[in-house]
C-alpha cells in the first residue's frame, strides 16, 4: 500500500507541473519527445478576425492529417502546434516567441497586422513564415511568404472581367482602414490599365459609420454603370444596405475577404441582384482547366472538408491548407538542410493546389497569378462561376 | 450638385445626427444628475441594437414588441449598472476616476458583444418596409421616421417628465445642486437611478431603430461612444436642447463634407468646425458658462 502512495507523492506534482508548463503555452498541443516535423499555426480564432482563422485552422489541421495518411514527410509524423492571437498583434508576438525553437516553420496569422508583427521575430529565427494574409507583400529573398491573390490581380480581374462586359464607368467606394486604402489602389490601377475604363468616383468612408448615403449619392450622381465595394465586415454590410435603401440598381464588385457564407447569410435581405466576387480556384474549381488531376485534389478536399466539418469550405480554409501543403512539400524536399526549407519552397514551380498553382521565385513568395482568379457570383445559395 | 443630391446629403447626416443626438441626451441626463461623464452609453446602443436583433430572431415577434422589450430590459439594466459599478465607484472615486471607470464598462460591453454575438456583423428588417419613400425625387428610407420617432418621443417625454411633474422638479432641483437637494430631503440616490434607468432607455430606442439602418459589430462601441460624447459637449454638457442641437449639426457637417472631400477629411473638417465652435462658445451651443468653470 505504500509504494502507490509513494508513487503518487512524485507523479501528482509531476503532473501539476506539466499541466502549468500546458497551461502557459496557450494552445501548445505537442510535445517534442519522438521526431516529427513540427509547424506552428498562428490564427485568430478568437476576436474581430476570427471569421478568417476558425477556417484557416480547419484548412491546416485537414492538411496535417492528409499529409500523415500519405505517410507523413520522409517518414516522419508532420505534428501542429497551434496558437490563437485574439486578433491582436500583441498575442502573435508571444505566441510566436514560444513557438520558436520548437517549430521548423509558421504559418499564420489571419490579418496583416498580426503577420507584420510576427516578421521581425520569424526573420530572425531564420523560420520560413507563411503569412495567410493576401495583405503582405513579402521582401524577394525574405523568409516571409504571402497566401492567395494580390489584390491587384483581384482588381485585374475584375476590371478585365467589366470591360467584356462592355461596362466601362465604374464608382469605387472604399472604407478607410488599411485593407480597403490597399484595395482602392489596386482598382485605381487596374482601371487605369484598361483602355477606355474611366473610375467615375472615388469614394472613401469610415468603415464604422452608421450610414453613407452621402458618399453614395455622390457616387450615384456620377452615373457609374457597376460599383467596386472594397470593405469587409460591418464596413461592407453598411454600404450594401445603403445601395439597397436608395435603390441603385448596379452591378458590385466586392473583395474577396467577403467570400465567408457567414457574411453572404448576414447580407441576404440587401443583396444587389448582380454582387461579384473575384476569386481564387478552390470557388470555381469545377470551371477550371487544371486538369483531371487537380479536379481530384480540389474534390478530395472540399468532400473532405465537408466530412469533417458538415460545411463548405470558403475563403479561410483553402489558404492554411495549401500553405501546410506547400511547407510540408518543402521539409521533404530540404530533408533536414539548414535553410533547406526556404530554398525548396521558392523552387516550387507549377505545385498543385486548391487555392491556385504555385510558382515561386527567390523575387516572388506568392506564387498565384491572375490565372488562378476568376469572377464567382454571390448568391443566397452561396458562390457561383461567371467567367473571367 | 443639383438640389435633390443636397437634400439627400443633408437628409442623411440629420439622420445620423438623430443617432448622435439620443446618445448625447442619455449622456447629458447622467451629466446633469451626477456629473459622470458616462462614455459608456454609446456602448450600450450598440449593446441594445444586438439585443434587440437577437429578440426578434428567438421570439419571431414584430419590431415595436421588440422595442418595448429592449426598452424595459435596458432602463431596468442601466438602473442595475448604477447601482452596482457608478454608485459605488462615485463614492469612492474622484470625477476623474469615475470618467475611467465608464471607459471600463465600455470597454467590457465591447468584450461582452464579442463573447455573445461572436465578431460578425449585425442588422435587422426596417420597422415598415424597405422599400424607400420618394418625395420629389429625394429617397427617403421608412426607417428615418422611426429614428426621427425615437428622438422626438426621448425629447418630448423627458421635457414633460423634467417641466410637468413633481419628479422632474425633483430631478432639477438634484441637477441645480445636489447637496442642497439632498439637505432638503431628497433622496439624491434614487434620483439619480431614475436618470440612469431613462438614459437605458433611450440607448435602448437610439439601438434599436438605427440597427435595421446599418450594420452594427462588437468594435463599433468606441466610434459610437466618441461622437455622442463629442456631441453632448458640442451641445453644452448637462443641456437636452444642446445635445440635440450638437448631435444634429454634427451628423450634417459630417454628411455635407463627405460628400465633398474624402471620408477622412471630412470628420477632421468637421470636428475642426467644432472646435472653432467651442473656442467662439466654451460651454457649447446651450450649456450655461458657469458649468465649464465649475
Amino acid at each position: 500500500m505504500r509504494r502507490p502512495a509513494r508513487r503518487a507523492r512524485v507523479v501528482a506534482p509531476a503532473a501539476a507541473l506539466l499541466l502549468i508548463s500546458a497551461a502557459g503555452c496557450g494552445n501548445l498541443s505537442a510535445t517534442t519527445k519522438d521526431r516529427a516535423y513540427t509547424v506552428g499555426v498562428v490564427t485568430s480564432q478568437t476576436g474581430g478576425a476570427s471569421q478568417l482563422g476558425l477556417g484557416e485552422l480547419r484548412g491546416a489541421r485537414l492538411a496535417a492529417e492528409y499529409v500523415n495518411a500519405h505517410g507523413g514527410i520522409n517518414g516522419h509524423r508532420l505534428r501542429l502546434i497551434t496558437a490563437d492571437d485574439q486578433s491582436n498583434p500583441q498575442q502573435a508576438v508571444l505566441a510566436t516567441r514560444r513557438m520558436i525553437g520548437k517549430v521548423d516553420a509558421i504559418i499564420g496569422s489571419s490579418v496583416s497586422g498580426d503577420c507584420n508583427a510576427m516578421i521581425p521575430l520569424t526573420t530572425s529565427a531564420h523560420l520560413v513564415h507563411y503569412c495567410l494574409s493576401p495583405g503582405i507583400k513579402p521582401k524577394p529573398g525574405s523568409s516571409v511568404w504571402s497566401a492567395s491573390a494580390h489584390t491587384v490581380t483581384l482588381a485585374q480581374r475584375a476590371m478585365e472581367y467589366w470591360k467584356n462586359q462592355s461596362i466601362t464607368r465604374i464608382g469605387l467606394i472604399y472604407s478607410t482602414d488599411a485593407s480597403g486604402e490597399d484595395g482602392a489602389a489596386a482598382v485605381r490601377k487596374a482601371a487605369a490599365g484598361q483602355k477606355g475604363m474611366l473610375v467615375t468616383a472615388d469614394v472613401g468612408y469610415d468603415p464604422t459609420a452608421v450610414s453613407i448615403t452621402s458618399q453614395l449619392q455622390k457616387v450615384a450622381s456620377s452615373r457609374p454603370q457597376a460599383l467596386v465595394l472594397w470593405s469587409t465586415g460591418a464596413g461592407a454590410g453598411v454600404a450594401l444596405k445603403g445601395i439597397s435603401q436608395m435603390g441603385l440598381d448596379l452591378p458590385v464588385v466586392t473583395t474577396d475577404g467577403n467570400a465567408t457564407y457567414a457574411f453572404v447569410r448576414r447580407i441576404a435581405d440587401y443583396m444587389p441582384k448582380t454582387l461579384l466576387i473575384p476569386a481564387t480556384q478552390d470557388f470555381w474549381w469545377e470551371h477550371s482547366t487544371r486538369g483531371s488531376a487537380t479536379r481530384s485534389l480540389e474534390q478530395a478536399y472540399h468532400r473532405r472538408y465537408h466530412e469533417k466539418y458538415g460545411e463548405e469550405p470558403d475563403f479561410g480554409p483553402g489558404v492554411a491548407y495549401d500553405a501546410m501543403l506547400l511547407v510540408g512539400d518543402a521539409m521533404r524536399r530540404a530533408e533536414g538542410t539548414p535553410g533547406g526549407v526556404r530554398h525548396a519552397l521558392e523552387r516550387e514551380s507549377g505545385f498543385p493546389g486548391v487555392v491556385g498553382t504555385y510558382r515561386f521565385s527567390p523575387a516572388d513568395h506568392r506564387g498565384l497569378t491572375i490565372d488562378d482568379v476568376a469572377m464567382v457570383r454571390v448568391t443566397r445559395a452561396g458562390f457561383s462561376y461567371v467567367g473571367r | 450638385m443639383n438640389m435633390v443630391d443636397s437634400i439627400q446629403v443633408v437628409l442623411g447626416g440629420l439622420i445620423v445626427g438623430c443617432v448622435y443626438a439620443l446618445i448625447a441626451v442619455g449622456m447629458s441626463l447622467i451629466y446633469s444628475v451626477s456629473r459622470i461623464i458616462n462614455l459608456a452609453q454609446g456602448g450600450f446602443v450598440v449593446l441594445a441594437a444586438l439585443t434587440a436583433v437577437s429578440l426578434q430572431q428567438r421570439l419571431g415577434t414584430s419590431p415595436f414588441v421588440v422595442l418595448v422589450l429592449v426598452v424595459l430590459i435596458f432602463t431596468v439594466g442601466l438602473g442595475a449598472v448604477d447601482i452596482v459599478v457608478m454608485r459605488p465607484a462615485a463614492r469612492r472615486a474622484t470625477p476623474d476616476q469615475v470618467l475611467l471607470v465608464t471607459v471600463g464598462v465600455l470597454q467590457t460591453i465591447g468584450g461582452l458583444l464579442l463573447l455573445l454575438w461572436g465578431s460578425l456583423p449585425y442588422t435587422m428588417q426596417p420597422f415598415t418596409g424597405a422599400k424607400p419613400l420618394v418625395i420629389g425625387g429625394v429617397k427617403i428610407a421608412t426607417q428615418y421616421f422611426w429614428i426621427v420617432g425615437a428622438l422626438a418621443l426621448a425629447v418630448a417625454g423627458l421635457w414633460f417628465l423634467l417641466h410637468r411633474t413633481g419628479l422632474g422638479l425633483t430631478m432639477r432641483a438634484t441637477a441645480q445642486n445636489p447637496e442642497a437637494a439632498r439637505l432638503n430631503g431628497v433622496d439624491v440616490d434614487r434620483v439619480r437611478l431614475i436618470a440612469f434607468g431613462i438614459s437605458g432607455a433611450m440607448a435602448a430606442l437610439a439601438g434599436a431603430t438605427v440597427i435595421p439602418m446599418t450594420f452594427l459589430q462588437f468594435d463599433t462601441v468606441t466610434p459610437y461612444a466618441v461622437t455622442g460624447f463629442i456631441a453632448a459637449v458640442i451641445g453644452g454638457l448637462g443641456s437636452t436642447a444642446g445635445a440635440v442641437a450638437g448631435g444634429l449639426l454634427l451628423g450634417v457637417l459630417e454628411g455635407v463634407f463627405s460628400r465633398y472631400t474624402s471620408s477622412s477629411l471630412a470628420e477632421v473638417a468637421a470636428i475642426a468646425v467644432l472646435i472653432i465652435l467651442l473656442l467662439l462658445r466654451p460651454a457649447g451651443l446651450f450649456g450655461r458658462v458657469s458649468e465649464v468653470r465649475r
